[in-house]
């Protein structure tokens, strides 16, 4: 039986490891050397390099479900200390981020041929998805923090490379500036438990961490955690460092899809399920109360966005949100497993979401949902799959939303109810947002202008997003329903899981949904204000600070970017004013130095000792050309006084 | 066969002052062969370099001035030969990149083969009086370099560079005489063999010598303002040897002469040190944040970088110093490339403020794809070598300075924001009217950048050999310094 946060140590040796991140590195090399070359082929070599890794990857499956690990590592700073090499391992929990990252990506991948057809930088595009896949498989297969970390920032470094892919528009290229930084400032969090676990011996292997709680006293345990999720939050977009996520929707919709929705910014989540061992109940709390905190304020926003992709967005940080508190629930077997039962519904769902939405905007170049409407007559394969998404997340019987929250929600019950019905709430909330979008977009009056000429995306986006939307459906009940005896939480390792359907829970969860929907249908959709109306001015400022973001942004930028720009200024004036210009002046006090010197000779010496002036006033002279300020000069005496000096002393 | 590897350049210097003014494609051959040659023996010396063993190889050793026991010593070890090959691939692409210079070029690259010879000379000599003698012959060429091909304030630039180092250098010179005195020997195994016999007074004396003149070298906060300056006027070439070598003088003097010398004051320093690195690399990195010219904010970019170098000496365990060496050849290949990058730049559109690009990202690809490479690099993104550099100071400064490391991480942060903020403003955005016609890199500007991004890639991907090289002698100084 595996464990769900640690690798064992005794592993098969598995050197195909190194196929899974290496074939979509090898399509990057060849992407960015032949890709113009290649033309329109650049975007099957991609694809073909990620159907192999994805091959590959669910070519470990008997493995794994065996209870087996794999491993394969390899030296890296060795030469100073052992602790140093570098390895890949796969366990339960890696298995489950390999076959979502892969077989999404090569989904998305396929998907993006027809959405960036007509882009000039198309095979580049490709070349950079590929190495975020590449970087994101190795995050996920490293065996040890060093390389995790490695991954960690590649995949930092490709959200960069795609947010600003149409780096022309100012907004994207700032978009991408602001993800690079922001998630930075969570890194280094992460970089800090690791120069402190560097210090443990063994505390960089993640197969040594479940052993670490006799070595560490709590509290470096609980800092130790609690910078790593820093890190953590950066990823994956929690308060307060979630301000990131809705401005990288500058970036191709496929991008927001794969990387903004489905994997990267699911890495925190992956990332906390496997350091769990070392959170305490302390640190646990935190994470819970973050994810919470991110999953309520994040729903509320998204009730309010009119940008299509933004509201996805808001979405994926509340659904993030949602992964975070079940993992601050606590419960050190269960939790993890149920966050990433959730990550991988989610993965499915919301790629589907967003590769719907880029559908939408491709057919009608249009992302502000005032403008949009009626458009399920266009384009009905998309508002079908769309519906089925939103469906899913919103967690209806039997989609695939519905196991993976449920789950959450009824761990939630036991541990506290308060939790329980904050969770409902936030489940209401979701299907508000959600089923607002739809509505929006596909139903009612077509919008004025572009529903004449929307028309159905091709058979090549059209193929992937039907697949997913099958994913969608019946990944639940597949993975997690009592039905086919929980095999995905059986794989991360929980073995105790009370079968059977929770009556209460499942009618308490569909009527939050129902309620959510209804809402979205009278006030997001007919547009009818149902506050009775004394509350009506609390309601309306309510949703002003929701539809402004809580003034999150421009508390940033008026407390932490001015200042810290400020304080650059100042140092670098400072720098100029004052320790250039004490530089300065000392050069000036020795050239004022010399000249009173010189008076000095000229006036007292020259007076007052008249005999013995001629000599005194050749040696000035002398003294006087030697600090003519001219360098060769100072030189020559300095090579002179060597020659003569090693001459005179040979004798 | 370090002789040989002197004589290179020198012989190249010899014969440029041979040909005729005006045999200019004549002279640029010559000096592009000698430090080719340079290159070709530094090559054959790491082959031949047994990294096995700890100590000093190809030692020669001649008496030179006998009355004064001073020796004609070189040698090399673990710590040198990075040094040697990073000094000789750099002469060898800044030479490259010297063919945009219009005029006087006789002067110029005889000067210019003289400052390689000093450079090489510096990490070879093994005798006190013969490095002072190399490390000032280093400053005349550089100093007419800038003067006289350099552009803007170019005498003040010159001036300031030459007084300021000269200044250190005094500083250094009584150090040197002090040790003299006492010992009556300059060679550099015996001295350190005898520092234990070093009261810590005057091992301390001997350390603040030692450390002035390193410090305006390397350079040390607030001894750093002439290091702008200096860039920002020096022509290309000028500026790739100045960040890339010459700050590596200061550097590599801590690791040869003040640690193995002056043992127990380098402990007893260890904490100035290491807030010393920590401003330099806090400090640094917020001062180039506000730059708006290119090159005075990569100037200031090798403050904050040349900070690890420092934190990790500081620590004087085998990650801290095996990351301060190994940013030293990091930095160097990485600081070399950007300047070269700006380089490129400035020789199409004569301007280096950052405002006035923009959008070039679309009108200039391959240049684009190397700016970005070189910018990551420099903000330490794993799999370049500065994340391993910076990384295995920070782990080795952490077991033993713990709050001056934390609050240099906070570097980091700032360093992606001003690397993003060139990327910003040079590459990405509407493309600037003004550059519509800008044309790509030449094949001669890819030759000499290539090499560069390749070895930082390498570096990064598997630094294991160059670790290999470094660690026996590293490991050496620490037992020796620590006692342990």
């Amino acid at each position: 039986m595996t464990h769900p946060a640690g690798l064992a140590s005794t592993a098969l040796v598995a050197p195909q490891l190194l196929l899974i991140p290496g074939l979509p590195l090898a399509a990057f090399t060849i992407l960015i050397f032949a890709g113009r070359r290649l033309g329109r082929m650049s975007a099957w070599v991609a694809v073909a390099a990620l159907a192999g890794a994805a091959g590959v990857s669910w070519g470990l499956s008997p493995t794994i479900w065996a209870g087996q690990q794999l491993a394969f590592s390899w030296p890296w700073l060795t030469a100073i200390d052992p602790r140093w090499a570098l390895g890949f391992a796969v366990d339960g929990l890696s298995w489950v981020m390999l076959a979502v990252v892969t077989s999404i990506g090569t989904l998305i991948a396929t998907y993006s041929i027809g959405y960036m057809r007509a882009d000039p930088r198309f095979s580049r595009f490709f070349a950079y998805l590929s190495l975020f896949c590449a970087s994101m498989l190795t995050l996920v297969l490293a065996d040890n923090f060093v390389l995790l970390y490695a991954g960690w920032e590649l995949v930092g470094l490709c959200s960069y490379l795609l947010i600003s892919f149409w780096f022309e528009k100012p907004s994207a290229a700032e978009a991408g500036r602001k993800a690079f930084i922001t998630t930075r400032i969570g890194d280094t969090g992460l970089l800090l438990a690791i120069l402190l676990l560097s210090l443990v011996p063994g505390g960089l292997q993640f197969s040594r961490l479940s052993g670490l709680h006799h070595i560490l006293p709590g509290a470096d345990r609980t800092l130790i955690s609690l910078l790593i999720f820093l890190g953590a939050a950066g990823k994956s977009a929690q308060v307060p460092l979630h301000v990131w996520l809705p401005d990288a929707m500058e970036g191709p919709a496929p991008v927001s899809a794969l990387i903004h929705a489905a994997t990267m910014v699911a890495a925190g989540i992956y990332l906390v399920a496997r350091t769990l061992p070392l959170f305490t109940p302390q640190s646990l709390h935190v994470v819970l109360t973050v994810g919470l905190l991110t999953h309520l304020l994040a729903g509320t926003i998204a009730l309010t966005q009119t940008d299509v992709k933004r509201v996805l967005a808001y979405s994926t940080i509340s659904q993030l949100g949602l992964m975070t508190s079940a993992l601050g629930l606590g419960s050190l077997r269960g939790a993890s497993a149920l966050a990433m039962f959730h990550l991988v519904t989610h993965a499915c769902f919301k790629a589907l979401l967003f590769l719907a939405a880029g559908s939408v905007i491709h057919a009608t170049h249009e992302q502000d949902l005032s403008r949009l409407g009626g458009l399920r007559r266009a384009m009905p394969w998309t508002a079908a799959l769309f519906l089925l998404a939103s469906l899913a997340m919103s967690g209806v019987f039997p989609l695939s939303g519905f196991w993976s929250k449920d789950a959450i929600l009824l761990e939630a019950w036991h541990v506290h109810e308060a939790l329980f019905w904050l969770l409902l709430g936030g489940a209401a909330i979701t299907a508000a947002y959600i089923f607002r979008l739809y509505l929006r977009c596909f139903e009612g009056p077509a919008a004025a202008h572009d529903a004449s000429h929307a028309h159905e995306s091709p058979f090549i986006m059209v193929a992937p997003m039907a697949v997913l939307g099958v994913a969608a459906a019946v990944i639940g009940w597949l993975a997690g329903s009592p039905g086919t005896h929980h095999p995905l939480l059986h794989v991360l390792g929980v073995t105790e899981r009370h079968e059977g359907l929770d009556i209460p829970v499942l009618v308490l969860s569909t009527l939050a949904a129902c309620s959510g929907i209804g809402l979205a249908w009278v006030a997001g959709f007919h547009r009818r204000n149902v506050l009775p109306a004394p509350l009506r001015p609390l309601g309306h400022r309510l949703y002003a600070l929701a539809a402004n973001k809580y003034y999150v942004d421009e508390f940033y930028a008026r407390w932490i970017v001015q200042p810290f720009l400020a304080a650059a200024e100042r140092l670098a004036v400072f720098d100029q004013r004052v320790i250039d210009a004490t530089v300065d002046g000392v050069g000036r006090l020795g050239t004022t130095i010399g000249e009173l010197k010189e008076r000095f000779d000229r006036l007292v010496v020259d007076r007052l000792v008249n005999a013995a002036a001629e000599t005194a006033r050749g040696l000035g002279m002398f003294l006087r050309r030697l600090q003519t300020g001219i360098v060769h000069q100072y030189l020559l005496v300095v090579v002179v006084a060597v020659v003569v000096l090693s001459l005179a002393l040979r004798r | 066969m370090l002789s040989l590897l002197l004589a290179c350049p020198l012989a190249g210097m010899l014969l440029v002052l041979a040909s005729p003014r005006t045999a200019v494609r004549a002279i640029r051959a010559i000096a592009v062969s000698a430090t080719g040659a340079a290159f070709v023996v530094s090559l054959k010396l790491l082959f031949a370099f047994r990294a096995a063993e700890p100590g000093l190889q190809f030692v020669e050793r001649v008496p030179w001035i006998q009355p004064l026991n001073v020796f004609y010593f070189l040698g090399v070890d673990g710590i040198s030969l990075p040094m040697v090959l990073l000094t000789t691939l750099l002469s060898f692409l800044a030479c490259l990149a010297s063919f945009s210079i219009s005029e006087r070029h006789k002067e110029y690259f005889a000067l210019y083969l003289l400052l390689e010879a000093g450079m090489l000379g510096t990490f070879l000599a093994l005798d006190l009086f013969l490095f002072y003698v190399v490390w000032e012959i280093v400053l005349v060429p550089m100093y007419f370099l800038i003067g006289i091909w350099g552009g803007g304030r170019r005498e003040y630039s010159a001036f300031k560079f030459f007084v300021y180092t000269l200044a250190g250098s005094l500083a250094m010179l009584l150090a040197i005489l002090a040790l003299y005195a006492r010992a009556r020997t300059f060679d550099m195994v015996e001295l350190s063999q005898m520092s234990r016999t070093f009261e810590l007074g005057f091992q301390q004396l001997l350390f603040l010598g030692f450390f002035l003149g390193f410090a305006v070298k390397v350079p040390i906060f607030p001894f750093h303002t002439w290091l702008p300056d200096a860039h920002v006027d020096a022509p290309t070439p000028a500026s790739v040897l100045l960040a890339g070598v010459l700050l590596k003088m200061g550097g590599y003097g801590f690791f040869r002469i003040a640690y193995p010398i002056a043992p127990d004051a380098a402990q007893w320093f260890g904490w100035g040190m290491a807030v010393l690195g920590m401003v330099n690399i806090v400090y640094g990195a917020f001062v180039a944040m506000a730059q708006t010219d290119f090159k005075r904010l990569v100037a200031y970019s090798s403050v904050s970088h040349m900070g690890f170098v420092l934190l990790g000496l500081a620590s004087l365990t085998p990650a801290g110093l095996n990351g301060a060496m190994f940013q030293m050849v990091s930095h160097g290949l990485i600081t070399g490339g950007m300047f070269l990058l700006v380089g490129v730049l400035y020789d199409r559109t004569h301007t280096r403020d950052l405002a006035a690009f923009g959008g070039l990202g679309a009108r200039v690809p391959v240049y684009a794809g190397f700016l970005t490479f070189f910018s990551l690099a420099s903000l330490g993104l794993p799999g370049l070598s500065g994340f391993v550099a910076e990384f295995l100071s920070l782990v080795g400064g952490f077991g033993v300075w713990r709050w001056q490391t934390v609050v240099s991480v906070t570097g980091i942060i700032v360093a992606a924001a001003y690397m993003l903020k060139v990327v910003r403003q040079v590459l990405l955005g509407p493309l600037n009217e003004r550059w519509k016609a800008l044309a790509d890199m030449s094949p001669r500007e890819l030759a000499s950048l290539a090499p560069l991004l390749i070895l930082v890639l390498a570096l990064g991907v598997y630094p294991l050999w160059l670790l290999a090289i470094q660690d026996g002698a590293l490991t050496r100084l620490i037992i020796h310094v620590t006692g342990r």
